[in-house]
């Protein structure tokens, strides 16, 4: 239960995902315990000893989506976005956080192999296989629109802020970028910007690969996150950034290609989530069958043991849906974009309240910050609404399972 | 129907596993021999020959035996193992390391760290960590086994075996000893040692686990162990953590401080000889399982403990 | 020189196995397996000793049931050359084991066996000892630390009381304690490497050994729970007890 293996996985991915249980088993869970207050430095970069992405480099899992080529994984490419579930899930069991730093070199790894030219290729994968704290970032979401561009709004008014023009040998950006993931870190970046403003954003939308020693590109500020706090979320700004043209990733219709990694990230995402779910309920099993109360231990108090129960039930059923919707992916079926939106939105809620059952049957405990519990709470809380919110993520089933109807403009009736 | 013990010693001395080791054989059933092999050994072999219920002592007195090397040893055991059905030894780690080596050489399965014989001829051995017992029965001509020490008593000491002299005759020139590193006088290694004070998360704070718990673990000669909750809180290292993900206990003597007594807590200690529960909530299941409870804050109990162990040393 | 370790697929040592309520065996329905930590540290060795130039070739060993072919894997992802499973579907005893191992190492020739000190599973403490015993070879066992010299290793073995140091001539049996190593995670790109790596399978009878089992298991059950001692009032009657009545102080 709540591990249990259904004999789908192949030999491979039952040992990766060992080996990624006994890292954070070892190595992870213990500094977060030993160092809760880390969470709370002011200095963003005093947060998570080097030592942990050095662990992380040992069993490699910082380059995944790195052609071996470049020194990085061929995973099975049939069951690679499966793959990274299983990986992304026991990664957040030890901190989720942590897992938002390293998931997003793999997502990112993805765009870049995917649809980078062959030189750029050539002189970033080395980089980052280099430098075991080389972080890549994606650069979306504007003060003004996220996750809502992708309703039926894709009209010149409601494209994105940021624009590029060309110059010359060089494309020059101007803009801002805000609740990037690594953004405070990372060494690379992913940036989307407008290069049409005439057309839709899905028409008029490029994207650059952006090194971070750009002139005319400031990292502003770490944001302070309520969870997840080992991932330094940052705020980028552009001041006629120049890139040399080369560093044009796709032109024009960069959100559509985009969809390799939405996918991937969804059910990404989900599994994060799902792995701070297993957390609470292992954390919570054990405390429960340990801790004595009115003199027998807690658990053989029958309220308790049917919260634990419905623990496990959430935790099962969004393991369940997680699987069939990264099979989806794998194999590309048409339904995949709404099962990836189900999972992640799924996930959310359901770890929501595996996450507050945890915290409830912890009593007083569940509210101290050294006992570790508040913090599975917050980190469960952010996934409510990173990648997407919850009402957008169901607005996105529903126009994908209604394209003629829900998926049109929110206007009037034709 | 005959036994022959594989003595644990230092050559001048005899260790108390063999008169445990006797009195498990003397279950096995006729005669009791004890194989004294060593170098400048006569002294061990004067003190098993005390050992009540032993018939005679056997001494190989050998320079090619000194330090109790696996190959001589075993060969001499082999040579000598035609007149018995039965080879044993303390579960010592020199007979873990000599008797298997014996076994195969006579093609037998080896019964390892026994702490239970049948009426039937049957052993019982624990297996999984002690989590399970396993009893068997083995179809070979003959047996040979280990014997967890701490499952029977010591044999009394007023008898007067005879002492015979055997040689070794054919020693395969394999190994060779080059020294020997005994713990110094710091704290025993949880394993091996006879008492523990552990420590759980009452103990609040690592401070507390050196102000607290060390003057009475050093008083001890104990070693210091601690529950996992103490260990995830960040009081000691891992390496001191007892229980089903730590290390598996059995000392004499455990004294559990402060610790409530989980489930995984337990499955490290319960095999110790005497389990002591301090704790002051007098429901901790820790009391369950403890030979002696004493509801208490451990803040003050220990340093009394404390003064009692050095009143009676002084004395 | 060249290295076998022979390694066991146990019971995962973080589960607490219960005896089947029939007393005819270990619960292991859908307990999880993983390689026996001991020899986990044995792999580890062989493979340090590879990155060192001492050895040229790591073979890894199992005798198991099909599934161990993941313990096979993991110590290739570890850095082991080659693998080699001998199928038995019945738990073997170290006897057999090292008639096994023996007829491996007559074919393969290797200048040194590794294995673990013990299995997790059946705390037998056996199978290294008797193969060197089989083989006529020197033994180490319960190594902590192994340097190798002049055809020959220096040892140093974890006996009770501290430590001991022995040479022994190659080719000679060495089983590691907890200290020897720490065992290195098998890294993700190193799991899909080893997907590469060659596994080959046999069975007992392609050595030509019999392991019908020479113990005969009558039943296994739990150790009875303890019961629960006496309360005493005060610290004074705690240490009398402690001295007088059960002799422990």
């Amino acid at each position: 239960m709540i591990y249990a293996d259904d004999g789908s996985l192949s030999e491979e991915q039952r040992l990766m995902r060992e080996s990624c249980r006994s890292y954070i088993n070892d190595v992870v869970t213990p500094f977060i315990r030993t160092n809760w207050q880390r969470e709370w430095d002011m200095t963003p970069g005093e947060r998570l000893s080097p030592e942990i992405l050095q662990g992380a480099e040992e069993i490699g899992v910082r380059t995944l989506g790195v052609p071996e080529e470049f020194g990085g994984i061929d995973l099975e490419r049939e069951t690679e976005v499966r793959t990274f579930a299983l990986i992304s899930e026991e990664i957040a069991r030890g901190d989720s956080g942590l897992a938002d730093k390293l998931v997003q070199n793999w997502k990112v790894s993805i765009l870049l192999r995917e649809f980078a030219p062959k030189h750029l290729q050539e002189k970033w994968f080395p980089k980052l296989l280099e430098d075991p704290q080389f972080l890549l970032a994606h650069c979306l979401t504007e003060p003004r629109g996220a996750s809502d561009r992708w309703l039926p709004y894709n009209v010149p008014e409601a494209s994105m802020n940021t624009r590029a023009v060309l110059d010359g040998d060089h494309w020059v950006i101007n803009g801002r970028k805000q609740f990037i993931s690594n953004g405070y870190d990372a060494s690379l970046y992913v940036v989307y910007a407008n290069t049409n403003p005439k057309v839709g954003m899905l028409q008029g939308t490029s994207n650059f690969l952006v090194p971070r020693d750009t002139p005319g590109f400031t990292v502003t500020k770490c944001n302070e996150t309520m969870g997840c706090r080992f991932m330094n979320n940052g705020e980028l700004v552009f001041e006629d950034c120049r890139i040399p043209a080369d560093h044009l990733l796709v032109k024009d219709a960069a959100m559509g290609s985009a969809g390799q990694y939405f996918r991937a990230g969804k059910i990404i995402q989900a599994a994060k989530n799902l792995g701070v779910g297993v957390a609470c309920f292992e954390r919570t099993a054990d405390y429960v069958q340990n801790y004595v109360q009115g003199g027998r231990i807690l658990i053989k108090h029958q309220a308790v043991a049917i919260r634990l129960a419905d623990m496990a039930t959430r935790i099962e059923a969004v393991r369940a849906l997680i699987e069939r919707a990264s099979k989806a992916v794998d194999e590309a079926h048409p339904d995949a974009d709404i099962l990836c939106n189900m999972a992640k939105v799924y996930a959310s809620e359901e770890i929501m309240k595996v996450a507050t059952h945890a915290l409830e049957l912890h009593g007083g405990n569940g509210a101290m910050l050294e006992f570790g519990i508040e913090k599975l709470f917050r980190d469960a809380a952010i996934f409510l609404h990173m990648d997407a919110t919850v009402d957008v993520s169901n607005m996105k089933i529903i126009k994908n399972m209604f394209p003629k109807t829900a998926g049109k403009y929110a206007g009037p009736e034709e | 129907m005959s036994v022959l013990i594989l003595a644990d010693h230092q050559d001048e001395r005899l260790d108390e596993a063999t008169a445990k080791a006797v009195s498990a054989a003397g279950q096995v059933g006729g005669d009791v021999h004890v194989l004294i092999a060593g170098q400048n050994c006569r002294p061990a072999a004067e003190a098993a020959a005390r050992i009540d219920g032993v018939a005679k002592v056997l001494i190989a007195d050998d320079p090619r035996l000194a330090n109790r090397l696996a190959e001589p040893v075993a060969a001499l055991m082999v040579e000598l193992a035609g007149g018995y059905d039965t080879l044993a030894a303390p579960a010592s780690t020199s007979a873990k390391n000599i008797m298997p080596r014996v076994a195969a050489l006579l093609d037998v399965m080896q019964i390892s760290e026994v702490v239970g014989i049948g009426a039937d001829g049957s052993f019982q051995r624990p297996i999984y960590a002690g989590n399970i017992l396993q009893t068997v029965t083995s179809a070979d001509p003959k047996r040979v086994m280990t014997i967890r020490t701490s499952a029977f008593p010591a044999a009394g000491a007023g008898n007067a075996a005879p002492i015979e002299t055997v040689t070794l005759t054919d020693s395969p020139d394999l190994s060779g000893f080059i020294g020997s590193e005994l713990s110094a006088s710091e704290r025993p290694e949880l394993g091996g040692a006879k008492i523990i004070v552990s420590g759980g998360r009452a103990l609040a704070s690592a401070e507390n686990f050196q102000t607290v718990i060390a003057p009475v673990a050093d008083a001890l000669g104990a070693a210091i162990g601690a529950s996992r909750a103490a260990v995830d809180a960040g009081y000691v290292s891992n390496d001191l953590q007892v229980g089903q993900t730590g290390k598996i206990v059995a000392p004499e003597l455990y004294i559990a401080c402060g610790i409530s007594g989980a489930i995984q807590h337990l499955a490290g200690m319960k095999d110790s000889r005497i389990i002591v529960a301090i704790n002051k909530d007098p429901e901790a299941p820790i009391f369950q399982v403890a030979d002696y409870g004493l509801v208490a804050d451990l803040f003050e109990a220990l340093p009394e403990f404390r003064a009692e162990i050095d009143a009676k040393a002084t004395a | 020189m060249k290295i076998i370790v022979a390694a066991k697929m146990v019971t995962d040592p973080n589960i607490k196995v219960r005896a089947l309520s029939d007393g005819s065996g270990p619960d292991l329905a859908s307990v999880k397996m993983a390689m026996n930590p001991f020899d986990e540290i044995a792999v580890e060795e062989a493979v340090r000793l590879k990155e060192a130039g001492i050895a040229t070739e790591v073979v890894v060993v199992s005798i198991g049931p099909a599934k161990a072919t993941e313990t096979l894997r993991t110590a290739l992802a570890m850095g082991a050359d080659r693998g080699l499973l001998i199928r038995a579907d019945q738990p073997v005893e170290p006897l057999a084991v090292a008639k096994l191992l023996k007829a491996v190492v007559a074919k393969e020739s290797p200048d040194l066996v590794l294995t673990g000190k013990q299995a997790i599973d059946d705390d037998s403490n056996q199978t290294g000892q008797m193969l060197a015993a089989l083989l006529g070879w020197g033994q180490a066992t319960f190594a902590s630390k192994v340097t190798v010299a002049d055809g020959a290793l220096q040892v140093t073995r974890e006996v009770d009381g501290g430590l001991q140091t022995i040479s022994v001539r190659l080719p000679a049996v060495v089983t590691a304690d907890l200290r020897l190593k720490e065992p290195r995670y098998a890294s993700l790109p190193n799991i899909m490497k080893a997907k590469k790596k060659p596994i080959t399978e046999k069975t007992p009878e392609d050595y030509a050994v019999n392991v019908a089992p020479r113990l005969t298991v009558i039943r296994v059950e739990e150790p009875p729970a303890r019961q629960a001692g006496i309360k005493v009032a005060t610290v004074q009657e705690l240490f009398q007890r402690l001295h007088s009545e059960a002799g422990v102080l």
